[in-house]
């Protein structure tokens, strides 16, 4: 699904040039759960944007579902991304102003979906979260876990075929953080490919494989069972 | 999507309360007062075009050279009417009109006063009076006919039917009523509420007929027929006077439209220089100014609150909003922001504009039923949305998702620089307008605190009506011994409004060309100077003892030094025809313009060329016991005239009155200016303060007073009002030099006024500022420290 070759990224400011990816190569296959694990400034979180097309690398390869995007322009990117790639953030970026249910219907809005059939899919998605009886709460009245169902809510509402989370449980205690990884866990044996920053050892045992990373490039795999 | 912005919009809204109420409410207040502004600049452009000839009515201008410049006037001959009408092919229809002060109108025991025109019946025809009652091409078939408004026939008549109604004119000459017109429109130039024909004018004044060609009086209308050159035309009738009147073979005549003459009347040289025009541009300026001051607050508080918006950017674009839809949003929310502004705005101007009528001397209404008020209006509401809107929406759209996820921001710094040009270009603006009000009240003062030569205070001036004409003494007298007045005269007019000039003066040592020179004149009887408190200088007033005084004349300083007269009294000079002996000097008083020099001016004796009266009240007594009494020995006399009066003083200060609009306007939208300035300074304090939360927190933990924290917070905003009064004071001293040069005497553009500007700048931005400042400054550093 997912196959990078010598993947580079240089951040720059007036003075100093920072290798942020250096000359990195992975695959992900369709399907697969995997942990993306590293120190803090090894590119991690630089190496998802890229995935999540939210950023574009400066040198390398990126064929997402045989298609090489390193190259597409933002349109582009943004179509492709809004039809296939849902996020999950450690800080959960919901849009306070909105409520739970329009929250999560937002990415449905973008890909023009009618507003009958937007209740349609988002209610279902509410009730697999167990966050239904909150729809028309604001996301100040929610715990942090809850907030955390709704953004995994509303990447997993368009269906896509990958998701991305930075960090899911960072910002969560420990049991919901376990509640959060269920959810990925499921959603993965539905079939829907994840690919997860983090720095928890626990985590990443949820996952079927931990690419870490150290400097910009792949220092080791480790194959869960 | 739209659905879903809106509740955004709302909810942001309700959220922000201080910020929308600073936002709407500036956007609002700038919008009310543009729209009442472009009112009365669309009114003032509207004025005498209502008529359905419009594009063919034109005034009769004559251009009179005189001493190297030429005086134009819309005062014509009596015959010129006719002439043009028989003589031109051109021209459809031509009539005159002489327009009355109020005239007494008289229906049993009903006496009103009605301002009145006398015109030829032609105007029927050419204008458009539309009847409610009565055949408007035989209404004035009979001489003794007049036609009234719907409210005079009203006040006249009640709900009785008006037509056939036999009415005293001036409480003498009884005329049939004709016609009911409808009421003139408020933007015409005509006020007349009833109107008589000429040939009735004849027939009552039957000395009209003889008045020469060189008698500029009345005023003649001209009716071209279809599709007629104008150049042409006025090539072929520019010489009709030479033709008609050889002694003033000069004087030219011009056809001016008709709707052009209310906003650019004045001339120079024979040619059109403007007017009111003027005015009604610095309105259009003023309105469209303050409209973007509001707009400039718009933007200002929008990208200012950039940061705070720029995660909600970042989500929507990684849930799948393109850049377009991001600019859409922003775009919707400004534009409805501007329609709830509008909303507002259409309040306020509902309320303020009875108050603006007032102020201004105006009688707008909101065209509330014109389909093209609200097309204009709304294009106007969403082009001030989608102008104010677009800053924010082009910089909000362009944040990158990934860095506004992460925090790393840094959107109110980049967006200070536009931000502070903003914020330049309104202070301005502001600085403008305080230093052009300083200056219109300077030059207002100035111009009435020049000594005017005689004394105003106690004088009141009346018509000469009934029967006061013939027993001017017996009245006065009367009054003195009643204990009403000290003295009393006769004059030809108001001397406070008055303005007759004439030429053809002869002197001895006069140099060919100088009797066409203008002279101001003045008629009057005796008692002049005691009554108007003017000094003689020189030699006497008119006595009663002397008869030989009834061809006498007197000179103010003016003339004197015009005439070059070194022994002015006892010599001859050639006045309306006749030699006459001046008996005396007087001083330059001010008769006409305060604003121009007093020019040469005769006091003629002559009786019967009398029509007005000026009388002293006696100081002694109150000003309201004076008119008590006054009223009843006037009574006496005038039993069925109403007892009306004008104070000297008043009638003298409403000659200012185009100015003193002018001030009190440009004080008032210089107010609103700086209001919405500094609501607009207020907001960007608060964003700054709140950007600098964690700065000053530092500062704090490290020592910094209180003080300094006000001043390191404020600095910023000096600065820019330093910047903006720079350019402003540069502006206004160019414009207002000019604007100052029109005036022959005028005040001077002093060092104070220019610190005044500035430090009324300064304490409304320092005030505005300093509350949010202090407000930081002595917030406890603790909490903005540990929100980071």
């Amino acid at each position: 699904m997912i196959k990078i070759t010598d993947l580079e990224k240089f951040y720059r400011t007036e003075e100093v040039e920072t290798i942020a990816l250096n000359k990195l190569t992975m695959e992900v296959r369709k399907g697969e759960f995997v942990a993306i694990m590293g120190p803090s400034g090894c590119g991690k979180s630089t190496l998802l944007n890229i995935l999540g097309m939210l950023d574009d690398p400066d040198a390398g390869s990126y064929v997402f579902n045989d298609i090489e995007v390193a190259h597409f322009n933002e349109r582009k990117r943004a179509d492709l991304r809004k039809h296939n790639i849902g996020f999950v953030f450690q800080s959960f970026n919901l849009i306070d102003e909105l409520t739970v249910f329009e929250n999560v219907e937002l990415p449905l809005i973008y890909t023009g979906v009618a507003a009958a059939d937007r209740v349609k899919r988002v209610e279902p998605v509410l009730d697999k979260m167990q966050i239904m009886h909150r729809r028309n709460h604001y996301p100040q009245q929610l715990s942090g876990g809850q907030q955390q169902r709704v953004a995994i809510a509303r990447a997993v509402v368009n269906n896509p075929k990958l998701i991305l989370a930075d960090e899911p449980t960072g910002n969560l205690d420990s049991s919901n953080g376990n509640d959060v990884m269920e959810l990925l866990t499921d959603l993965n044996e539905q079939g829907t490919t994840i690919i997860m920053v983090t720095h928890s050892e626990h985590d990443a045992r949820y996952s079927h494989r931990i690419i870490r990373l150290l400097d910009g490039h792949t220092v080791m795999e480790n194959i869960m069972i | 999507m739209i659905l879903n912005h809106i509740k955004i919009i709302w909810r942001n809204l309700w959220k922000n309360k201080l910020y929308s109420f600073i936002n709407i409410g500036g956007l609002a207040i700038g919008m009310a007062v543009s729209f009442i502004l472009l009112l009365y600049v669309y009114n003032e452009f509207s004025f005498d075009k209502y008529h359905v000839n419009d594009a063919r009515l034109f005034k009769v201008l004559i251009n009179q050279p005189a001493a190297g410049e030429v005086y134009t006037g819309d005062a014509t001959p009596l015959q010129l009417a006719g002439v043009l009408q028989k003589e031109y092919p051109g021209i459809e229809k031509a009539a005159r009109v002489s327009e009355r002060t109020k005239t007494l109108l008289v229906y049993n025991h009903n006496t009103l006063k009605f301002p009145l025109s006398v015109v030829d019946a032609s105007f029927l025809d050419m204008f458009s009076i539309d009847f409610v009652k009565g055949n408007k091409h035989h209404a004035f078939d009979q001489p003794a006919s007049i036609i009234i408004s719907e409210s005079t026939a009203k006040a006249l008549f009640g709900a009785k039917d008006p037509m056939g109604q036999i009415i005293k004119y001036d409480n003498s000459v009884p005329v049939k009523v004709t016609g009911v017109m409808k009421e003139l429109p408020a933007n015409s130039s005509f006020k007349f509420k009833a109107i008589v024909s000429w040939a009735f004018l004849e027939s009552i004044q039957p000395g009209i007929k003889s008045y020469s060609w060189g008698n500029y009086t009345f005023n003649t209308y001209v009716l071209t027929k279809p599709g007629i050159n104008l150049y042409a035309l006025n090539a072929a009738i520019k010489g009709v006077i030479a033709r008609n009147d050889p002694g003033n073979k000069e004087n030219q005549m011009l056809l001016y439209p008709y709707s052009d003459w209310h906003l650019h009347s004045q001339f120079k040289n024979g040619v059109s220089v403007g007017g009111s025009i003027e005015y009604v541009r610095l309105f259009l300026f003023l309105a469209l100014g303050i409209l973007a001051i509001a707009c400039i607050n718009f933007m200002n508080l929008s990208t200012a609150r950039s940061e705070k918006r720029a995660r909600e950017v970042g989500v929507r674009k990684v849930v799948g909003a393109s850049r377009l839809v991001i600019i859409q949003q922003f775009l919707g929310e400004s534009v409805i922001m501007a329609l709830f502004s509008l909303v507002i705005a259409l309040i306020l101007v509902t309320v303020a504009l009875p108050y603006f009528n007032i102020l201004a001397h105006q009688n707008l209404e909101l065209p509330y039923r014109e389909p093209i008020m609200w097309a204009a209006v709304l294009l106007l509401t969403v082009g001030t949305g989608i102008v104010a809107g677009s800053y924010p929406a082009l910089f909000l759209s362009s944040f990158k998702p990934v860095r506004v996820l992460k925090g790393l921001t840094n959107a109110g710094k980049s967006t200070l620089r536009p931000r502070q040009i903003l914020v330049i270009i309104q202070f301005t603006f502001a600085s403008c307008l305080i230093l052009c009000s300083i200056l219109i009240y300077k030059q207002i003062s100035f111009i009435r605190d020049k000594p005017v030569g005689y004394n105003q205070t106690g004088l009141i001036e009346m018509e000469e009506e009934g029967a006061l004409e013939k027993s001017f003494e017996n009245f006065r007298q009367d009054a003195i011994n009643a204990g009403a007045i000290i003295e009393g005269a006769q004059t030809s007019g108001s001397l406070v409004n008055n303005g007759g000039n004439t030429w053809g003066v002869e002197w001895r040592g006069q140099i060919a060309g100088e009797e066409k020179l203008p002279f101001d004149q003045i008629v009057g009887t005796y008692h002049l100077s005691g009554t108007y408190g003017f000094k003689v200088l020189e030699g006497r007033d008119f006595s009663a003892a002397r008869p030989a005084d009834s061809a006498a004349i007197m000179l103010n300083e003016a003339a004197v030094k015009i005439m070059r007269f070194k022994e002015p009294i006892g010599q001859i000079v050639k006045w309306q025809g006749t030699n006459r002996t001046v008996v005396g000097v007087v001083n330059d008083f001010v008769w006409g313009s305060p604003y121009d020099p007093v020019k040469p001016a005769i006091i003629g004796f002559m009786k019967g060329w009398t029509g007005g009266i000026g009388l002293r009240l006696n100081p002694d007594k109150s000003i309201s016991s004076d008119l008590a009494i006054l009223q009843k020995v006037y009574k006496k006399y005038n039993p069925d005239y109403p007892f009306e009066y004008k104070f000297a003083d008043e009638a003298f200060a409403s000659k200012f009155q185009t100015e003193r609009l002018l001030g009190t306007l440009s004080a008032w939208f210089t107010s609103l200016a700086i209001f919405i300035s500094c609501l607009g300074l207020f907001g960007l304090a608060s964003f700054s303060a709140e950007q600098r939360r964690k700065e000053i927190g530092v500062r704090k933990v490290l020592g910094a007073s209180i003080s300094h924290l006000w001043f390191n917070l404020s600095k910023e905003f000096i600065v820019l009002v330093i910047i903006s009064f720079l350019i402003g004071a540069s502006i206004s001293f160019y414009y207002m030099s000019q604007w100052l040069a029109k005036y022959t005497y005028h005040t001077a553009i002093s060092l104070w006024v220019f610190v005044l500007t500035i430090a009324i700048s300064m304490v409304m931005c320092l005030v505005t500022v300093s509350f949010q400042a202090i407000k930081a400054a002595i917030s406890n550093p603790v909490s903005s420290l540990r929100s980071e």
